[in-house]
């Protein structure tokens, strides 16, 4: 199942169909059929000028959990946008000299209940996205291929480090 | 036959790497800006503490990095979930335009904040 082994379901060109479209080929193949037989005139009108077209399933990422968890990891993008929004509104108030007011404003339940969300959208980015790299990276070394794990491990470790550096320097920094 | 140019390698560059640097970077700040320091768990840094890491050329230079990837990452995939979600592929040009297009647009605001 691509869903759950590719980062966004499609890597190796664009879209080409993502779950909701599949039925679409299957109706075209079934119209190019009947090549056999006599064709009546109805069969003809049918098959010929609009095609058969499957109703497109609206609640396609609802099916399976695959598709669910594909769809909620496609949609952290939302809240790495909206982090993104924040984090320059936190830079535009420390260069205005107004950061007592973003404070406030951060601390508003609604703010931080949109934030907690963000860290959870973020977390799950992360993972999913760190954990991807050994798909798309292959190390060999002396025709040893490094396993995934490993590419995996330091990925994450790497992420750990990020963290504690930039956490560092946010609450301390070298006085 | 001479092959089209197309952009979307270098669209799929930038989502691969704005993906890394969020990764990496955005949940930390999430965790301390957005929870922890609004929740009063850690207390919130100096103004002049953060207005001292922004001063920094490196830190500026960082930042918009960070951004501009970021936001460009969030466009890509917002294009495509949204063309797959809303079953609104058959207009993939204005929807490819707006998401880069906002993602341009809070780039040139981060240059212009941290310039």
């Amino acid at each position: 199942m691509r869903a759950r082994d590719v980062p966004s379901g499609r890597v190796g060109g664009r879209v080409g169909g993502g779950p909701a479209e599949r039925g679409r080929g299957a109706g075209a193949g079934r119209n190019g059929g009947g090549g056999g037989g006599e064709v009546t005139p109805s069969a003809a009108v049918r098959t010929t000028s609009a095609g058969y077209r499957p109703r497109r399933d609206r609640l396609w990422f609802a099916r399976t959990r695959a598709y669910t968890l594909f769809v909620l990891r496609e949609l952290t993008s939302v809240f790495v946008a909206w982090s993104i929004v924040f984090l320059l509104m936190l830079v535009a108030a420390v260069l205005d000299g107004s950061l007592a007011g973003f404070a406030a404003l951060a601390a508003r339940p609604w703010m931080i209940a949109i934030n907690v969300v963000a860290l959870a959208a973020t977390v799950f980015h992360a993972v999913t996205f760190l954990n991807l790299a050994p798909k798309a990276t292959v190390v060999r070394l002396d025709g040893y291929r490094l396993p995934a794990w490993m590419i995996q491990g330091g990925n994450h470790s790497l992420w750990l480090v990020v963290s504690a550096v930039i956490a560092f320097f946010v609450l301390r920094g070298f006085q | 036959m001479r092959a089209r140019r197309s952009p979307e390698p270098y669209l799929w560059l930038l989502f691969s790497g704005g993906g890394v640097v969020a990764a990496l970077v955005l949940p930390v700040l999430v965790l301390l800006f957005g929870v922890l320091m609004p929740l009063g768990i850690v207390d919130w840094p100096a103004a002049d503490h953060l207005r001292g890491l922004l001063d920094h050329a490196l830190v500026r230079v960082a930042l918009v990095v960070v951004v501009v990837l970021c936001l460009f990452h969030a466009a890509h995939r917002i294009r495509h979930t949204s063309e797959e979600l809303l079953g609104i592929a058959r207009f993939d040009l204005p929807v490819a335009l707006l998401c880069y297009g906002a993602a341009i647009a809070g780039g040139v605001v981060a240059v212009r904040l941290l310039g």
